[in-house]
């Protein structure tokens, strides 16, 4: 069932109820499975197309089994490299399409993170650091209906206890809190994601005829821009759907582990990966990077080499990492960007310091245009690298003649200084905003409610409101000159006028972010003693609005990109 | 059975070999933000040397999930 | 217990705000007095509603069911242009639900829009009067008619039957209730369209420096005058649209005149002029006169179906571009209609 549809609020309600109202045990984790089984029957309608799905799970219990018995060293690595085949060979991967498969039509939806789910199990029990967990427990850590179509994936040891146990109802705080995540997470699913899906779907064919025609200069501005919605677009679409499914598994007592800290934040390529999904970041990290590394390292680890050794055990975990989002051969060419950039990063990070001296990179990296200049080359290349998840063949043989080369370079070149300018811009924005216009305004320490402080929470909200205001009309004015001083400009003009709406409705969206802290400060000062329902109209309000949002781009919502792992 | 106080004073000969630092001083408490330079590389590099030095095996879960020096020593003394 | 107490608060609130949503936009709806009459060609109708006409004539057809019989003209863009509010008919409400593009499976779907809202008490006393002349019987697109039926089911009142059909969803007597409450996310809707539409256009001229086509001021529309290298344009432009005459869509016109009659009610096709420079220079116009012999005989008999030509009632200078009259001019269609609309005439 599709994310915005009545059926699946109606399906996410129900499961907070009878999660919360059940006792726990043999309740709690029958509920579960039941839930999880029917979300997973809505995804196909039919038992049919499951049941390979269903097979692979239940082999995966076997192999849990056989590792528990044996703890043989090789005997686990039989029993892991055996389901990556079976794996390998249900989705379909280039090398063994050939080999046939059933006779019928079947889904692979969500395997791959099951197939993570189940490694864990399998590797951790059979060292020995992990019990066997028992089959009821294993099917619905492996089925959550949570966690089905885009992970995160949760580690065993964390998830279980809450399948056995009915924890205590959240404080009304956290239930807000949770109401809060889950309305920003449509929004940014199906508003902001569609806003983005419209721009992208503008400038590909644009992208296509400057490929075709050899534009270059035309083709880098479409290209940069192409990109850098894509990748945002991306962003909203997943990291909205993790804030609803972790949303509701707050109101429903499962708490998911977090899969995104901010990632415009990173200050490197490998920053970006302990901040965009963290949860496959931090598998891979556990059971392939490490074993790789320390394998290598046993082997043919010196001082001077293991710098080189983590370099190339980073590599081997990025294509992996690439070629795990999907089956065809882009996939893996996406592997090999990651790989390539995570190698230069750790590279860099060896060199620079011979270089520099160890404390003249450490100064080197204080400074503030190398921060900007190198967030804004790390999410750039991310940009880029994304590519392989839009492009089609044809444009991707375009993109290796000399043209193509150039236009994919100079988008990339122009990403990243657009990106380190409106970096700056940004955060000399913000750093004016906190501390010159809202420090006066701070709360004392440990003063709630009274006088002052509803004046400094009124004027913060005001400021907030202001912003908003303020930015929207930027917006209006800008594009209502359209045919006034823009007319007959050159295109260095315009695009400085389409970066000045671009931060116009930037601000927007983070003053409109940060009138909920600023509301709820005015809330608890006004209100000290009523804050619970003072939340509740704040948080109709919020519903209502958030719920026309979605309903007004129902009609154009695009398809998940996350559903196409 | 190992005791803690000569796991400690072994730790520490590694640690100050591996991130080249005579003035470190491990305890329970110390985590990776506490070492300049401790990450996902050196953490190998280290648990290589716990490893060769204790003569144990950790698993891949207690290589990723250790949180502090005192899961590690609590791992040295249960098995080494 | 407080968590029921919180969330009934905030059920509470969000109900309670949308209930004022409602108040306030039907203060609006009436204020602009369309709950009167269905009129997509009118000011009032494009401020409201936009000016395809579309969401009009889903949403504001309460002004279909009145005592008094009605007179609903059903056509494409330039039968818009016959305004209702211009028709002086006595013993009749006029209502015009045509919709810009519309080719004859729109005119059908819109039929039976307008069937469904009209009230029974005027059963066999209505008039249909359809608008054509040869566009809407060019090789079909559908585009227009998927966009209907995208506004359709767009708020869960009607879904998709078999066959591109669509179906409502609830009971008649909840129709016109449903279509109030979605008033709201209507004015929403066309806010966003607008901002959408002002975001891409800034999207396409800052980036591809296109600055998008000139509109014709809908107030300037009475003093244009179409000079001649316009005039060529203007005609190329109709023959990439219309390649070939579609006998499809005679049968089509056949099944709608057999709905509207087979109710009781009269059926009137009208042929809409168009300028003698586009009917000169295009050769579908009189593939067209040849192909109406034909085609329109099985519509026209029908028990109370007749045919009206005004092919040739207005003059070149009453156009603004190659298919639409002017304002002054359209009031003239408009009383020709009303006229025959009472007399029983029949020019076949």
């Amino acid at each position: 069932m599709s994310l915005t549809s009545l059926g699946f609020l109606g399906f996410a309600a129900l499961s907070i109820i009878l999660l919360r109202i059940l006792p726990g045990g043999g309740w709690r984790q029958a509920t579960l499975l039941g839930l999880d089984a029917a979300f997973l029957y809505s995804q196909t309608d039919a038992l049919l197309p499951l049941l390979p799905l269903i097979g692979f799970v239940l082999l995966g219990y076997v192999a849990v089994i056989a590792a528990e018995r044996r703890r043989a060293r090789h005997g686990l690595g039989l029993l892991v490299l055996g389901m990556v085949a079976i794996f390998v060979w249900l989705k379909r991967y280039p090398l063994v399409s050939a080999l046939p498969t059933f006779g019928f039509a079947f889904t692979v939806v969500g395997l791959s993170y099951m197939l993570f789910r189940i490694l864990h199990i399998v590797i951790d029990v059979g060292q020995g650091s992990l019990n066997r967990p028992r089959f009821v427990s294993y099917l619905n850590y492996v089925f959550n209906f949570l966690c089905l179509l885009s992970g995160p994936i949760a580690r065993l040891e964390d998830f279980e206890p809450q399948l056995r146990v009915r924890p205590p109802l959240p404080s009304w705080r956290e239930i807000d809190a949770a109401a809060q995540r889950i309305l920003r997470g449509y929004v940014m699913v199906a508003v902001l994601a569609s806003i983005a899906t419209n721009f992208v779907n503008l400038l590909k064919p644009e992208f296509s005829a400057a490929l075709v025609h050899g534009e270059v200069a035309h083709g880098v501005r479409v290209y940069a821009l192409l990109t850098g919605t894509y990748l945002f677009n991306l962003y909203v679409n997943f990291s909205g759907y993790m804030e609803i499914v972790i949303g509701i598994g707050v109101l429903a007592g499962l708490t998911l582990p977090e899969n995104f800290n901010f990632p415009f934040l990173s200050k490197n390529f490998l920053d970006l990966w302990s901040r965009w999904h963290i949860t496959l970041s931090n598998w891979l990290k556990f059971y392939l990077f490490n074993a790789v590394l320390k394998s290598l390292g046993a082997r043919f680890g010196t001082r001077s080499n293991m710098a080189y050794l983590g370099a190339i055990a980073f590599f081997v975990t990025f294509v992996v990492m690439g070629i795990w989002h999907g089956t065809t051969y882009i996939f893996f060419v996406y592997g090999l960007f990651l790989g390539a950039g995570v190698t230069v990063n750790r590279l860099w990070q060896i060199w620079a310091p011979q270089w520099l001296g160890k404390s003249g990179y450490k100064n080197l990296q204080q400074r503030q245009w190398y921060f900007q200049l190198s967030r804004a080359a790390t999410l750039s290349y991310l940009a880029v690298a994304l590519t392989s998840f839009w492009i089609t063949d044809q444009q991707a043989a375009a993109l290796i003649r000399p043209d193509g080369l150039a236009i994919f370079l100079g988008g990339y070149v122009g990403l990243v200084a657009a990106g380190t300018m409106a970096g700056f811009a940004w955060d000399g924005v913000s750093a004016f905003f906190r501390k010159r216009l809202l420090a006066p305004w701070a709360p004392a320490d440990g003063e709630k409610g009274g006088g002052p402080e509803v004046r400094r929470a009124g004027r913060v909200l005001l400021i907030s409101l202001l912003a908003v205001a303020l930015a929207s009309m930027v917006v209006a004015l800008v594009s209502l000159d359209l045919t006034g001083i823009l007319a007959g400009s050159s295109s260095v003009r315009r695009l400085a006028m389409l970066a000045l709406m671009a931060g116009a409705c930037a601000a927007i969206l983070i003053s409109v972010g940060r009138l909920e802290p600023a509301v709820a400060r005015w809330r608890d000062a006004v209100f000290p003693r009523r804050g619970r329902d003072a939340a509740a109209i704040w948080l109709g309000f919020r519903a209502l609005l958030a719920i026309n949002l979605v309903l007004l781009m129902v009609s154009s919502i695009p398809e998940f990109i996350y559903k196409a792992f | 059975m190992l005791n803690r106080e000569e796991v400690v004073e072994r730790l520490n000969h590694l640690f100050r070999d591996i991130f080249d630092d005579d003035d470190i001083s491990v305890t329970d408490a110390t985590t990776a933000a506490d070492i300049d330079g401790w990450d996902s590389l050196a953490h190998i590099t280290l648990i290589l040397g716990v490893e060769r030095e204790f003569r144990i095996k950790m698993t891949a879960a207690e290589v990723g999930s250790l949180k502090n020096v005192g899961q590690m020593i609590d791992i040295i003394t249960a098995r080494g | 217990m407080s968590f029921l107490r919180y969330s009934l608060i905030a059920v509470l609130t969000a109900m309670g705000l949308y209930a004022i949503m409602i108040f306030g936009t039907s203060l609006l709806f009436n204020g602009l007095k369309l709950s009167r009459q269905l009129d997509t060609g009118s000011l009032r109708s494009d401020a409201f509603f936009g000016t395809t006409g579309e969401l009009a004539a889903i949403y504001n057809r309460s002004a279909l069911s009145t005592a008094r019989p009605q007179i609903i003209l059903v056509g494409a863009s330039n039968f818009q242009k016959v305004l209702a509010s211009e028709f002086d008919v006595p013993g009749f409400a006029v209502a015009n639900i045509s919709v810009d593009g519309s080719g004859l499976a729109e005119m059908e779907r819109l039929v039976e829009l307008a069937d469904e809202s009209v009230s029974p008490v005027t059963r066999g006393r209505n008039i249909f009067v359809i608008g054509v002349w040869y566009g809407p019987f060019c090789t079909v697109h559908g585009t227009v008619l998927d966009s209907l039926n995208q506004q359709l089911t767009r708020y869960g009142l009607y879904r998709f039957g078999p066959d591109k059909s669509v179906v409502r969803t609830i009971p008649r007597s909840l129709l016109l209730p449903a279509l109030t409450a979605i008033r709201p996310l209507l004015v929403e809707q066309r806010v966003w369209g607008s901002l959408e539409d002002a975001g891409r256009s800034f999207a396409r001229f800052a980036i591809f420096g296109d600055a998008g086509p000139v509109t014709v001021d809908q107030m300037a529309q009475n003093n244009v005058t179409v000079d001649v290298a316009d005039r060529q344009k203007l005609i190329e432009e109709r023959k990439a649209m219309c390649t070939q005459i579609d006998p499809a869509n005679f049968v089509m016109l056949d099944q709608i005149v057999d709905r509207i009659t087979r109710n009781g009610d009269r059926a009137i096709i009208v042929d809409l002029p168009i300028p003698h420079w586009h009917a000169d220079a295009v050769p579908l116009f009189a593939a067209y006169q040849q192909a109406k012999v034909q085609g329109f005989s099985s519509a026209l008999s029908h028990e109370g179906a007749s045919y009206l030509d005004l092919q040739f009632s207005l003059g070149e200078d009453d156009f603004y571009d190659s298919v639409h009259p002017k304002p002054a001019a359209a009031i003239k269609l408009s009383h020709l209609i009303g006229k025959a609309s009472v007399e029983r005439e029949s020019l076949h």
